[in-house]
């Protein structure tokens, strides 16, 4: 809904040092949101002026040179227009004025200094459907007793300011200017002067000349007006340019008028032209696959869903969504059948979802106030008389089973204060209904407030709560906290802790979209499961997927060394429900940095990112590597699944080289499983009273034994002694391996003697190299 | 040479000694076993006996003077060798440092983490709604609250992150959107009270000094709704392509229908509530001056290693 400040002026005071953008920012903070506020033209610097003189110019075949009187000054403007001469009055855009074009300068045209612009109307900035091809092809001419240097706006009756209402739905009474003037009136505290009407009718009675039959309950209300005589011709400025800020076209003055008085009272109106449609008006519901071609030409096939107003004959309109061709009126129409009413509102919401949608049917599907349906009817006749020399029979005829007693809703004070949270005085309450021009009783324990029939979405002391709380004002209301007791609040950190880590290991969080495409879903897991789709969208079960591609989109934006993570969610489907999962997955390529050594990524750095992080929460020693069953989409020897207390909880590795070229090091946690490990209470160990004694040890080795085994068999060699065991070096540059290892032992009880180390690294080297056939390295 | 012609020489000595090293040869030279000074105690068996005392005295004044002088001159010497020393071991203080480095945490998970601290002060409970939601969490809510609200303990404070997706028809895909949530139930609850605590939240995280608008707002979910504004850093509220004629929307809410308490069987004379919704990606805009609002889930590692450090805190009373 577009408002024009000068339309609503007619019904309401406001204040002309208000600027369009505080009225509707004030609108704003009471509910009704708007998508702008502007002025209809957006110039700056204009004035009108007179041509002195005008001649050719002699570098050009249609550029005239002219002497423009704007008032104070006499310029030099240089004109292409065709109908530029002397004696007319014109818009000037002196130097510096803003147009939507851009700020005029001072130009020289081919040796001859313009300074300033003679204006077409197109190069105001009205759109372009409010204008004729004159309007830009040549330049505007003023009346010719317009005074020179004065506002050629004003003059032209464009200075008008225009809110873009994005109106609540449940407020279809905002649908009309006098709506919005009500709204306007409670901000500001003014009586809304709704519009005085006087016209004469003539002798004839609309009953002797015509019928109305209406056969469906779901039109409660239809009125039926006849005008003749009507001198169809341009709309006066002021209606035209109120319709061109309210964002309709100008036709003539009777369809303006129609609309006119729609946008005036959110009753929308249509006119036949009586001729043509008889003397006749049936409502009904449509036939099945009953034809009607619309006012824009196009023929619609309906259902007996929808409703017509027909004559003897046939459809001649879709009721509450569009009129029909065949009755329009035209420019040689005479007479007319002007018709108000009100259908239910349901049914027309859904023909016009089904076929199209009007300014009408938006109103009827809001519901209309009955009384602006009689506000209506009176205006219109108002105005057609004044501005359409209209002839008009005597009466109406209607049927009308509509209510229109306003309601009564109890209220008390208590109420308000309570739902409000504020010590609002009862004089503060009763103002505020005044304000919204709601009658009130004040009983001394309660109020009964009487809602106009305009406001429909009023349905119970509830919603006046509403309304009290919106003119009060939500920023006059002071916030405090609400005062309970309630239990301890509670807080799992454990998420929070391991994105902590990840960051401090030198990770960066990503946050990805859940949405994968389709061919992703089944990657990168060996899980078997039902993806979760919806509406075509795909849900990601595994996280990798988004990881991958946000991997793809860096190296895409030249980003090198990406060390990335994501904890979240994995979708699938169970027993025909959505599920999910929570996982952690890293991804990590190019360079690492740790410490001074930037290092580049391989298995064993992503390796110790999984273990540091299993380490802290708290599971060492409880995990290891296997490498079971890996996903197609891993490298089949740089991969392993990851076995936290014999069960599978993720995979680590490098993606296979089909999913790219890049050497990319990944993992993925099922943090579910993970977590619902327990883990041990932290309990303190006493710090060692003697001294523990390293020894050094290395093996010449297989290739194909891994460390892990190694290390193993030298827990089990030892006795109780050996400790720690710690990979030194590994140097797999000859075609044995030579591993060394550090071996630290200790006993709780006393110092160790070198009989007892020798022996048990005797015991450990025996048997090392019997199992494995490997040779102990001489020092 | 006698006693007065070795001091002579003596403090020549020391006048001419340089370093330690010069130091120690005098040492050597007077006090060792046949330095000078030690050969004139030997000699103190010729001396006639009258005069040893005298003598005696001397020597030991001599003595003294070149062992007070020696520790002194030593000190000294001592002194500037390790000022040299210190001198020679300069370094270029601002060439780069060996530091480990950050990672970043992202914009969204930010503003939870800070939401969550916020409202966990005010003593509510973090609750995960769990699987997706694709338009069912009344559902979820309900059974959230018909799982905390009991006989003995009929209020309700907590809080739930959420993620939700919009469908765009136009564009036949859906737009994510983080949220953190929050329902209140309990006595005697009004406006006043969702605004407070609406207040108090947001000027944690935005810090004091924002400007915080409330806007009025029709909504079928709850009694009276609400949305929660700020003014547009990009502008100066002037109106620009990230913000709505010059505001940025944070929060949205309502004061919950009375009905709604029914369905749990608590009396609407008695208990009140409200609901709100923090829009998580709108504040990380606000708060970090996010010109383009796509790169937040862009996941340019350039946008993501930004958010490095820890957020200031904003203590509001």
């Amino acid at each position: 809904m577009k408002l024009s400040r000068n339309f609503v002026k007619d019904y309401i005071d406001l204040d002309d040092k208000l600027s369009i953008k505080e009225i509707a920012e004030t609108m704003n903070l009471i509910g009704n949101k708007y998508k702008s506020a502007y002025s209809l033209i957006p110039c700056s610097g204009l004035v009108t002026g007179e041509v002195l003189e005008c001649s050719m110019h002699q570098q050009s075949d249609h550029l005239h040179v002219c002497q423009v009187d704007v008032g104070d000054e006499v310029l030099q403007i240089v004109c292409g227009a065709p109908n530029v001469r002397k004696g007319i009055k014109v818009i000037v855009a002196k130097v510096g004025s803003k147009l939507p074009l851009g700020i005029i300068g001072s130009t020289n045209k081919r040796g001859v200094i313009s300074n300033g612009m003679i204006c077409s109307i197109a190069e105001l900035g009205l759109e372009h459907r409010f204008l004729e091809a004159k309007d830009s092809e040549t330049i505007h001419e003023l009346p010719l007793d317009t005074p020179v240097g004065i506002d050629p706006i004003k003059v032209l009756e464009l200075d008008d300011e225009v809110i873009d209402f994005d109106l609540s739905p449940n407020r279809g009474d905002l649908l009309s200017v006098l709506g919005l003037a009500y709204e306007l009136g409670a901000i500001y505290h003014l009586q809304v002067k709704e519009p005085l009407c006087s016209y004469k009718e003539n002798d004839k009675e609309i009953k002797d000349v015509f019928n109305l039959s209406v056969e469906i309950e779901d039109c409660p209300l239809f009125i039926v007006k006849k005008i003749e005589n009507v001198k169809i011709k341009e709309s006066p400025a002021f209606i035209k340019n109120r319709l061109i800020a309210s964002g309709i076209r100008s036709i003539n003055n009777v369809v303006d008028i129609s609309n006119y008085v729609m946008l005036e009272t959110g009753q929308p109106l249509h006119f036949y032209d009586a001729d043509k449609l008889g003397d006749t008006i049936i409502v009904r519901d449509a036939k099945e696959k009953e034809e009607v071609v619309t006012l824009d030409g196009k023929k619609r096939i309906l259902s007996s869903e929808d409703m017509v107003i027909a004559n003897k004959e046939c459809a001649v309109g879709l009721a509450g969504v569009r009129g029909g061709l065949e009755t329009e009126v035209v420019p040689d129409t005479k007479n007319i059948i002007i018709e108000v009413a009100i259908f239910n509102t349901d049914r027309i919401s859904k023909t016009s979802k089904k076929i199209l949608s009007s300014e009408a049917s938006n109103r009827f599907g809001k519901g209309i106030d009955p009384i602006r349906s009689y506000m209506a009817i009176e205006h219109c006749c108002d105005l057609l008389q004044k501005y359409a020399d209209a002839s008009i029979v005597k009466g109406i005829i209607s049927h009308d089973k509509t209510s229109k007693d306003p309601k009564d809703i109890i209220i008390t004070l208590e109420e308000i204060r309570k739902a409000l949270g504020i010590d609002i005085s009862k004089e503060e309450v009763l103002n505020i209904f005044n304000d919204l021009s709601f009658a009130v009783k004040d009983r001394s324990k309660d109020i009964i407030v009487t809602v106009p029939t305009r406001r429909m979405d009023i349905l119970t002391s509830l919603d006046l709560i509403n309304e009290v709380c919106r003119i009060y004002g939500l920023n006059n209301i002071n916030g405090k906290l609400p005062n309970l007791s309630f239990g301890s609040s509670n807080y799992n950190k454990t998420v929070r802790e391991i994105k902590n880590k990840l960051i401090n290991l030198g990770l960066n969080e990503v946050l990805s979209n859940m949405i994968v495409k389709e061919e992703l879903v089944n990657k990168y897991t060996n899980d078997k499961f039902e993806a979760v789709i919806d509406n075509k969208n795909t849900f990601r079960y595994s996280l990798l997927s988004s990881l991958k591609d946000i991997y793809d989109y860096n190296k895409l934006k030249g980003n090198d060394n990406i060390s990335i993570f994501e904890l979240g969610k994995g979708f699938y489907i169970d027993e025909g429900k959505v599920k999910d999962e929570q996982k952690l997955a890293v991804l990590m390529s190019g360079n690492y940095y740790l410490g001074i050594n930037s290092q580049k990524i391989d298995f064993y750095v992503i390796k110790g990112i999984l273990e540091e992080l299993l380490d802290y929460l708290g599971y060492q020693g409880r995990y290891s590597l296997k490498n079971n069953s890996i996903p197609l989409e891993f490298h089949p020897y740089q991969s392993a699944n990851i076995i936290l207390q014999g069960q599978d909880v993720g995979v680590i590795g490098k993606l296979h080289p089909n999913e790219t070229s890049d050497d990319v090091y990944v993992f993925e946690l099922n943090l579910r499983k993970v977590l619902s490990f327990k883990v041990r209470k932290m309990t303190y160990h006493d710090i060692p009273q003697f001294s523990s004694i390293k020894k050094e040890v290395a093996f010449i080795i297989d290739k194909n034994v891994i460390s892990s085994d190694l290390i193993t068999s030298i827990k089990k060699a030892d006795g109780k002694l050996l400790t720690n065991i710690e990979i030194s070096n590994i140097d797999s540059s000859k075609d044995e391996n030579e591993i060394s290892f550090q071996l630290t032992f200790y006993d709780p009880k006393k110092n160790i003697s070198d009989n007892e180390i020798v022996e048990s690294y005797e015991k450990i080297t025996s048997n090392i190299i019997k199992m494995f056939k490997a040779k102990v390295k001489d020092k | 040479m006698n006693i007065d012609e070795i001091k002579k020489e003596l403090e020549k000595d020391l006048t001419l000694a340089k370093n330690i090293e010069d130091l120690n040869n005098l040492k050597n030279k007077y006090l060792s076993k046949n330095g000078i000074i030690t050969v004139l105690y030997s000699n103190m068996k010729k001396i006639p006996k009258e005069e040893k005392k005298t003598f005696n005295l001397k020597i030991n004044h001599l003595k003294d003077y070149f062992n007070s002088n020696y520790e002194e001159m030593k000190e000294k010497f001592e002194k500037e060798l390790l000022a040299d020393k210190l001198e020679h071991e300069i370094i270029d203080i601002s060439l780069p440092s060996k530091k480990i480095k950050r990672g970043s945490k992202h914009p969204i998970t930010r503003v939870v983490e800070q939401l969550e601290d916020s409202l966990l002060s005010l003593g509510y409970t973090v609750f995960d709604l769990d699987e997706l939601n694709l338009n069912k969490e009344d559902e979820k809510i309900k059974s959230l609250v018909e799982d905390n609200i009991s006989i003995n303990k009929k209020s309700l404070q907590v809080i739930y992150p959420l993620e939700t997706y919009k469908y765009n028809e136009e564009k036949n895909k859906f737009s994510q959107n983080m949220q953190l949530e929050g329902l209140v139930i309990g006595k005697n609850i009004s406006l006043a009270d969702l605004k407070g605590t609406l207040e108090l939240t947001l000027k944690k995280v935005l810090g004091i000094k924002t400007k915080i608008r409330f806007r009025f707002n029709y909504s079928s979910l709850g009694q009276i709704a609400l949305d929660v504004d700020v003014n547009c850093f990009n502008c100066a509220t002037k109106g620009c392509s990230l913000c709505n004629n010059g505001f940025i929307k944070v929060a949205d809410a309502f004061m919950l229908y009375p009905s709604f308490l029914e369905n749990f069987n608590l009396d609407n004379k008695i208990y009140q509530g409200f609901r709100f919704n923090f829009l998580i990606d709108n504040l990380a805009i606000f708060k970090y001056e996010i010109k383009e609002d796509l790169r937040l889930y862009e996941n340019d590692v350039r946008f993501l290693k930004q958010f490095d450090r820890k957020d200031e805190e904003n203590e509001v009373k």
